[in-house]
């Protein structure tokens, strides 16, 4: 049996679009109002605008720099790009557009608005027919913006917070910096190393420092991104400790040593010295150094039991004095810190 | 009497062991018979399921001719390409599978509407569309990248087919403009509109006819079908194609198998291909490539894939002078009640306007399994071809049949074949029957009154193991299947190979290769 590719010579009638083929007598109105050209043919005229859609964008624009891009995209009825030519019709606050004629459906403008940071709505028309509105901001231009630090009052005396800020921060506009900012501020100390990060808020940058044992004049300095302001001095005051801390002596017998607790050592501002501040005590026997933490410290020294009351000299920033200390029983339980 | 007791209980005896022994052997048959026919139907279960294409970008940029708001990066390009290629291939798919629920993931606004009523359009009245290769210049894209807007240039396919018959088929060159949005799940086509269809031609059939020398079809022994490309050995196949010229072999029939050639990097498979027809120039061989080997079903959703193997294969095909034609499909007659007659024709006239638009200098005929069918396209293509596995003495009927059809074509006959495959005693055959098969198959096709104009045997060598995905799992099955060649797995000619040797000689045919 032979079998021909069989198309049939009777074949129904059939229509094609950008969606494929089907027999003529299966087209229904919506499909047949699409202007897609037929195989061999020529692309139906679309209708008259129906739908404009608008995309304006980037959402943010940054004063003085970047454009606006208006887009508008016209539809008829059933979906259809509106003819080239039409003209569009674009608004902007504070700003005159030329219009625009559509191609493939689409007319656009790039457009660089007033560099006064806000926001605005902007819309389109192509025909008769509007869009719905869209909305862009303006932004300050951060890119330029030096931030410096307002110098503190000197303190009268040491702060147990030290609250800093910048100077108003507004960029070539006129534009205030929007709050949430975040600047770096580092003190230009023994590393360098970031200190804080302050935030924006109407228009300065704020944030608070806890002193701790940061004494004296430190420079320290804001930064915007890769913007660096200029170093500012920023006096911390001084840490006094107060006279004739506590000393407490005990024999290990066995070892020939001596076990001295200095502290605690508190300051005049009514805290512990420091931690990490260098201690040292110094008799006939010798001498031993060590550190504070807590306000305390312990320290041994090669002097056998029962050799009764000693003299020492006791030295630490700001404190340097004689002390005559009598060996005793060591101390039942741990001095807790007072603050 | 009690002599006569005995005697007649042997006879009964005797009559009952026959009878037994008649019921077994017809029994036997009868399930060898029943193994034959779910051979059939395994292969064809194995195809009946269409996997969805993977995704791809099949898009070709050209430079955009007007400045645009917004630069478009290589990045960009992937992105959007591939997004305009998921599109057109799930639209298909969903026409096939009339499940509108695909095309959210590429489509939006508009252009859903649109694809959705074309699916319901495509379940009522069998339309369907392939999108085989896409060219795109980028006319808008925004400052922001938001919304974006191309001038595409395709080449489409578009038929109507019902289960028996291809009502309607064309491919165009469409040109249109795409409109995409980049959303919250990435970018989507928005709107489409089609501003022209220019239908493509078959060019007229170039004067002359192509000839081919006889020859075998060739898998090497220890890797056939699946296992052929991955594993190509350069050395074996030098040695086979100089096996096959001993034999007096002019020609040679080999398979690309459809995975290997539509893979993501196929640049293994494509280097091995122009080697594999190096080798068999330089052994005076033309060679017949099948394409699409193992493909798997015909539904459109796969045919923009098919293009693109189109694409990979015919530059390297059409630039080696010793490709004798393209054999387009292996027997897709065996698909018609599977796929639907109309569909599986839709498919092959769409990839010869491909392979005429790619390489409209190589001749192309299609492998019938039978000469059944061998009238369907028969006006398109340069030669007639099909496989001869008829019983006994209706070789010539078949030959004749293909005559008509053919008109002054060549008349090839890609495949004849005969197990030697021996279980017991000659069961279910042997290596005798083999070659006194392949004897009188070969004189009634080489020496007929207007004899074939080339023959093709199944195949050189015997296989060590036979690819279940090509003959089925039964095990019966698999060893006759393995047991058809002129060589067995150790190089030892059988006595088929010495008629091969004898008929071919005596019937060389002028080679392009010559």
């Amino acid at each position: 049996m032979m079998i021909l590719l069989a198309v049939p010579a009777a074949a129904e009638p059939v229509i094609t679009d950008g969606f494929g083929i089907l027999p003529t007598r299966l087209l229904g109105t919506d499909r047949a109002a699409w202007t897609d050209a037929p195989t061999g043919g020529a692309p139906a005229e679309p209708g008259d605008p129906a739908t404009v859609l608008l995309f304006a964008g980037p959402k943010l624009l940054v004063a003085g720099r970047d454009r606006a891009h208006l887009v508008a995209l016209g539809l008829d009825q059933h979906g259809n790009l509106v003819r080239d030519g039409l003209i569009a019709t674009f608004s902007m606050p504070d700003s005159t557009l030329p219009d625009q004629r559509t191609r493939n459906g689409i007319a656009d403008i790039l457009h660089l608005p007033p560099p006064k940071a806000r926001r605005m709505t902007v819309g389109a028309q192509i025909g008769n027919r509007q869009s719905p509105p869209a909305d862009l901001a303006v932004t300050a231009d951060l890119s330029a913006l030096i931030p410096q630090i307002r110098p503190p009052e000197q303190p009268l005396a040491r702060l147990d917070l030290l609250q800093l800020e910048s100077l108003p921060l507004t960029d070539p506009h006129g534009n205030v910096v929007p709050d949430g900012i975040a600047l770096d501020l580092t003190m230009l100390g023994a590393n360098g190393a970031a200190l804080a990060t302050p935030m924006t808020l109407a228009g300065r940058a704020q944030t608070v420092l806890v002193p701790r044992d940061m004494q004296g004049t430190q420079d320290a300095r804001l930064a915007l991104g890769a913007q660096q302001g200029p170093v500012a001095p920023i006096d911390f005051g001084r840490v006094v400790p107060l006279p004739a801390p506590p000393i407490a002596a005990w024999s290990l017998g066995d070892l020939d040593l001596t076990v001295l607790r200095v502290g605690p050592v508190g300051t005049q501002d009514g805290h512990l010295m420091p931690d990490g501040t260098p201690v040292r005590v110094t008799t006939v026997d010798g001498a031993a150094t060590g550190w504070l933490r807590d306000g305390q410290v312990e320290l041994q020294l090669p002097r056998p039991a029962g050799l009764g009351p000693m003299t020492l000299q006791l030295d630490l920033p700001g404190l340097s004095e004689r002390r005559r200390v009598a060996p005793g029983l060591p101390p039942p339980v741990p001095i807790e810190a007072s603050e | 009497m009690t002599r006569r007791v005995r005697i007649a209980a042997q006879v009964a005896a005797a009559l009952v062991f026959v009878a037994g022994l008649w019921a077994a052997l017809g029994a036997t048959a009868e399930v060898y018979r029943q193994l034959e026919e779910r051979e059939v139907t395994h292969r064809y279960l194995a195809e009946a399921v269409t996997p969805v294409p993977e995704a791809r970008d099949m898009v070709d940029w050209q430079a955009p001719r007007a400045g645009l708001a917004r630069p478009l990066t290589e990045g960009d390009a992937v992105q959007i390409g591939r997004a305009i290629t998921a599109a057109w291939q799930l639209l298909t798919v969903a026409q096939d599978a009339g499940d509108p629920d695909l095309l959210a993931d590429a489509f939006s606004g508009v252009a859903l509407g649109r694809a959705r009523l074309s699916v319901a359009d495509a379940q009522a009245g069998g339309g369907r569309m392939a999108v085989l290769s896409i060219t795109a210049e980028p006319t808008f894209f925004h400052r922001d990248g938001s919304v974006f807007q191309a001038r595409l240039r395709m080449r489409v396919s578009r038929h109507i087919a019902s289960d028996s018959t291809l009502l309607h088929h064309e491919v165009t060159w469409d040109e249109g403009v795409v409109t995409l949005m980049n959303e919250s799940n990435g970018w989507r086509v928005y709107q489409y509109r089609r501003d022209a269809g220019q239908p493509a031609s078959l060019p007229a059939l170039r004067p002359g006819h192509p000839a081919l020398g006889n020859g075998l079809n060739y898998f090497p022994a220890d890797r056939p079908w699946r296992k052929f490309w991955p594993n190509f050995d350069i050395a074996q196949v030098r040695t086979d194609f100089a096996r096959i010229r001993a034999l007096g072999g002019r020609s040679v029939r080999v398979f690309l198998t459809y995975d290997d050639f539509t893979a993501p990097d196929p640049s293994d498979a494509l280097r091995d291909l122009a080697r594999l027809l190096d080798l068999a120039r330089l052994e005076g061989l033309q060679v017949v490539p099948t394409l699409f080997d193992q493909r798997p079903g015909y539904r459109s959703g796969l045919w923009g894939r098919d293009a693109v193997m189109l694409a990979n294969v015919l530059p390297i095909l059409a630039a080696k002078g010793n490709v004798a034609m393209i054999d387009l499909k292996n027997e897709p007659d065996l698909d018609f009640e599977t796929h639907g007659q109309g569909q599986v024709e839709g498919w092959l006239l769409t990839m010869l306007f491909q392979v005429r638009l790619l390489a409209p200098d190589l001749p192309v005929t299609v492998g019938w399994s039978s000469a059944r069918y061998v009238g369907v396209l028969a006006p398109l293509l340069d030669a007639i071809s099909y496989h001869d596995y008829t019983q006994p003495g209706e070789s010539l009927s078949g030959l004749q049949a293909a005559r008509q059809a053919a008109g002054d074509k060549p008349v090839l006959v890609t495949e004849i074949g005969y197990t030697s495959y021996d279980a017991i005693l000659g069961w279910p055959a042997s290596e005798t029957a083999q070659a006194e098969a392949l004897e009188a198959r070969l004189d009634a096709l080489l020496n007929a009154p207007r004899p074939a104009d080339a023959v093709m045997v199944w195949t050189l060598t015997d296989f060590v193991q036979v690819d279940p995905g090509a003959v089925g799992a039964n095990p019966l099955i698999r060893k006759r299947q393995a047991a058809y060649g002129m060589v067995d797995i150790h190089g030892r000619d059988k006595p088929a190979a010495d008629v091969l040797r004898r008929h071919f000689s005596a019937t060389q045919s002028e080679s392009i290769a010559e």
